[in-house]
């Protein structure tokens, strides 16, 4: 009889073995006359990702049905877990992960090299054995050195259980979605492989890209704002980002995904920056990779966790062979990826691109130094260092308010050059509430010269945005002889790109907000509190009104009541606890009481640190985060630009700019 | 007799509130100084954000040199000296970790000097064909009328 452990390793077994034939026969068919191992790569692909799924959902049923004959199910779960909760833990430890991991890019895989067939033929073979090699690598390394499907020789009576710290809803989505964002970058990579290799480093190529890399980065953005999220209402610091070895990884291939998106329109449009928007697609994927190893190896904690597993060395090696790989052949193609034209001006739209890259990639270069420093000093002097937030607070943020600050010129900018008449029209507008919003602020007593400068910043950006969208949509009603509103609903449909960009850019600007609130205003105290005694902090009224206890099968909770006035005289109930669960006794779980005021989004945050068994006193420490709410709302703006940008659909050209191009044509090769 | 009372009180409501925010000053600093400081025993915290009983007793040993009168420097030095550089957050910016203040630096300024010569590449960009910017002119204009006929 076979149980779940027999059938989970057939499942994976069949799928390395159906990845390793697409890879053979993906490479066989990039031979002329030997298409049909393409066609049977293709095929050979759709049955891995067959074989995974089956995989991952035998590894959900042994979740669900608590089949501790699994080590890995014992280890990250117990009985006690609801279904949900068990579901959730298949991404609670590494081998699970990984199957995840690799689930995901079969399913990318198949779903790749069947459309971009349709999109850049020429291209598809080449990137459909790319894409087989990876995740040979992937399934070999879940069958011979990581599976989940190892089984116990004495079955538990129940699993150990997943660290409370990931009992949370958040924890449900977030590792799925960075995962997801990690995995997607592989296809802008392996589309960029092909290109290489087929010598064609063409406006197809960067336009199927483009589509690809713009999906890795939505993931990656919303993996990266869910953890935020839970970082800040489960970790109990008072904070979101802490500029973490772990977050940092992820932030870096999201930043080079950002920088590809702006330059790829520069080459789109003037077939300039080829080199760059190459390296950019493969550096991503590479730092991609680089962040799954570090995040796996444990390389970080110390560089001795390196050989403790096999994963490490495993992933260092594929790290390796994978960006070799590419330089040697970024560097044996360097004949093709010459420019197509030229800078003509440094106040042009592609001048602003080019700053826009230079930060970015300076942002993501910086952090990724920070992040490696420590192994370095490791290994060159045997001493360990440290490199915390202070770094990345006095390096990134001069970058990033630059960076903000482009975000609100660079659409200003027209394409070739501006000149001055249409720039003084288009600045205008932004300009003065930039200023109008400082001086107010200002002149309300605000004296932090430096959060002056930023919030101004964010004034510009959010006019900027409003005021291009506003001069679309008020020249198309003339033009059309349409009122505004169904103006403002063509100009967002027919330019989805231009416009959902816009509103990435919004949103951008609004996490910009809760940035400087959170990182020039927070305010932070302990206080101890008496029952139904009012105490005052930083503005707000706190009463402490009971202290309760409660007991569940599998933790210790105490909570306490605190009455709260805001500034303006509003009244709430927060209620900040603690809880222990059963088996993590070392490892209490703060659960944070907030209270977010609308529309300032600034939340008071409470923990409770310390209290009187008797439930006459309490000591709570107090954070005020200022404009904290409006990161979430950015996350949610900038999700909603996304999915503008990339709803499926083509999008309606005017019929102007097709024939303007048709009539130019003949002499693209000039242009 | 008065003014007597009234300078007794001045002074002494004075001297209280000196104390009283020398006590508040040395807590600011102390938790500034926490704040820069890694918890040795946690994973990804600092000083001032952990609940460890170590990080309280570093708290608690800050609070007690500054109170001792000795400045951020000479405590930074004393606990690097207990725990390892591996405690300092904010590395200093001599000796082997001006590495990790230099790289961001050589970063930039190999991306301004990229983005300078290909800026810089314009002067030699071939010029357009003479008539093509004529052409384009021409083939607006017309698309434009087309598009008013529209």
């Amino acid at each position: 009889m076979l149980d779940l452990g027999d059938l989970g390793r057939i499942a994976l077994g069949f799928a390395l073995g159906a990845a390793f034939y697409a890879a053979v026969s993906g490479v066989l068919g990039l031979w002329p006359r030997a298409s049909a191992f393409a066609l049977s790569a293709r095929n050979a692909l759709t049955g891995v990702a067959f074989l995974t799924t089956l995989a991952l959902l035998i590894l959900m049923t042994a979740f669900v049905s608590h089949d501790f004959s699994l080590a890995f199910v014992a280890e990250n779960s117990s009985r006690a877990m609801p279904a949900p909760l068990a579901l959730a833990a298949v991404w609670g430890g590494q081998a699970g992960s990984l199957l995840v991991w690799a689930w995901i890019l079969s399913v990318l895989s198949a779903f790749a090299s069947w459309r971009v067939r349709l999109r850049a033929p020429e291209l598809a073979p080449h990137m459909t054995a790319v894409l087989a090699l990876l995740l040979v690598f992937f399934l070999a390394v879940l069958v011979f050195a990581s599976s989940p499907f190892d089984e116990l020789p004495i079955v538990p009576s129940d699993g150990k259980g997943l660290n409370p710290l990931l009992w949370d809803t958040a924890m449900q989505i977030h590792p799925p979605l960075l995962t997801a964002g990690y995995v997607s970058f592989a296809v802008p990579f392996a589309l960029a492989i092909a290109a290489l290799l087929v010598g064609k480093v063409d406006r197809t190529w960067v336009r199927t890209t483009r589509g690809w890399m713009l999906l890795a980065w939505a993931f990656q953005g919303a993996g990266l704002i869910l953890g935020a999220w839970w970082a800040y209402r489960v970790l109990g610091w008072g904070g979101y980002w802490g500029w973490d070895p772990v977050e940092n990884v992820a932030l870096v291939p999201w930043l080079l995904a950002t920088a590809y998106l702006h330059s790829a329109m520069v080459q789109e449009r003037r077939g300039m920056l080829k080199t760059w928007n190459i390296i950019l697609a493969l550096s991503a994927y590479v730092l991609a990779i680089f962040g799954t190893f570090v995040v796996r190896s444990g390389v970080l904690t110390s560089v001795h966790a390196f050989a403790t597993s096999l994963i490490g060395p495993l992933f260092f090696g594929f790290l390796g062979a994978v960006t070799i790989a590419a330089v040697a052949l970024v560097l044996y193609r360097r004949p093709i990826l010459h420019g197509e034209s030229h800078f003509e001006s440094a106040t042009s739209r592609e001048a602003g691109f080019l700053i826009n890259n230079l930060l970015l990639v300076s942002i993501a270069a910086a952090t990724f130094w920070g992040t490696i420093f420590p192994l370095v000093s490791e290994i060159v002097r045997g001493a360990k260092v440290a490199v915390g937030a202070p770094f990345y607070n006095q390096v990134n943020g001069p970058l990033m308010l630059a960076l903000l600050a482009l975000v609100g010129i660079g659409p200003l900018l027209s394409w070739r050059r501006t000149s001055f008449r249409r720039a003084a029209r288009r600045f205008a507008v932004p300009l003065a509430t930039a200023s109008a919003v400082s001086t107010l602020l200002a002149g309300l007593g605000l004296r932090h010269g430096l959060a002056l400068i930023a919030l101004a910043a964010v004034a510009f950006v959010i006019a900027a945005v409003s005021f291009e969208f506003v001069r679309g949509a008020r020249a198309y009603s003339r033009h059309a002889g349409v009122g505004f509103p169904v103006a403002a609903r063509i100009v967002m449909t027919t330019n989805r790109r231009r416009y959902g960009g816009y509103v990435v850019h919004l949103g951008m600007a609004l996490i910009a907000l809760a940035v400087i609130g959170t990182g020039f205003f927070k305010q932070e105290e302990p206080i101890a509190l008496t029952r139904d005694q009012p105490a005052v902090v930083a503005g707000y009224t706190l009463t402490f009104k009971e202290l309760r206890f409660s007991t569940a099968p599998d933790l210790n909770r105490v909570d306490a009541d605190i009455l709260i006035t805001r500034p303006n005289g509003v009244v709430a109930g927060v209620v900040p606890g603690r809880q222990i669960h059963r088996g993590w006794e070392s490892q209490p779980i703060s659960r944070v009481g907030i209270d977010t005021s609308w529309p300032a989004m600034n939340d008071l945050y409470l923990l409770l640190t310390a209290w009187d068994e008797s439930g006459n006193s309490v000591t709570l420490r107090v954070i005020v985060n200022p404009l904290v709410g409006y990161l979430w709302i950015g996350g949610l703006v900038y999700f909603a630009g996304v999915l503008i940008v990339a709803w499926p659909g083509t999008p309606v050209r005017r019929p102007v700019d097709v024939r303007r191009v048709e009539a130019l044509a003949p002499l693209e090769p000039a242009l | 007799m008065k003014w007597i009372l009234v300078v007794i009180l001045t002074f002494g409501v004075g001297g209280a509130l000196t104390t009283g925010a020398a006590a508040e000053e040395y807590e600011q600093e102390m938790w500034e100084i926490a704040a820069d400081l890694a918890c040795p025993v946690c994973s990804g915290q600092n000083v001032k954000d952990s609940n460890a009983p170590l990080a309280r007793q570093i708290r608690a040993l800050i609070m007690e040199k500054l109170e001792a009168g000795e400045d951020r420097e000479a405590i930074v030095a004393f606990l690097v000296g207990r725990y390892g550089e591996g405690i300092r957050l904010d590395p200093p910016k001599s000796g082997f970790q001006l590495g990790v203040w230099m790289g961001p630096l050589v970063i930039i300024a190999v991306a301004v000097g990229m983005v300078a010569t290909v800026m810089w590449r314009r002067g030699r960009a071939e010029t357009v064909p003479a008539g093509l910017d004529d052409f384009v002119a021409r083939v607006d204009a017309g698309l434009a009328r087309r598009r008013e006929d529209e």
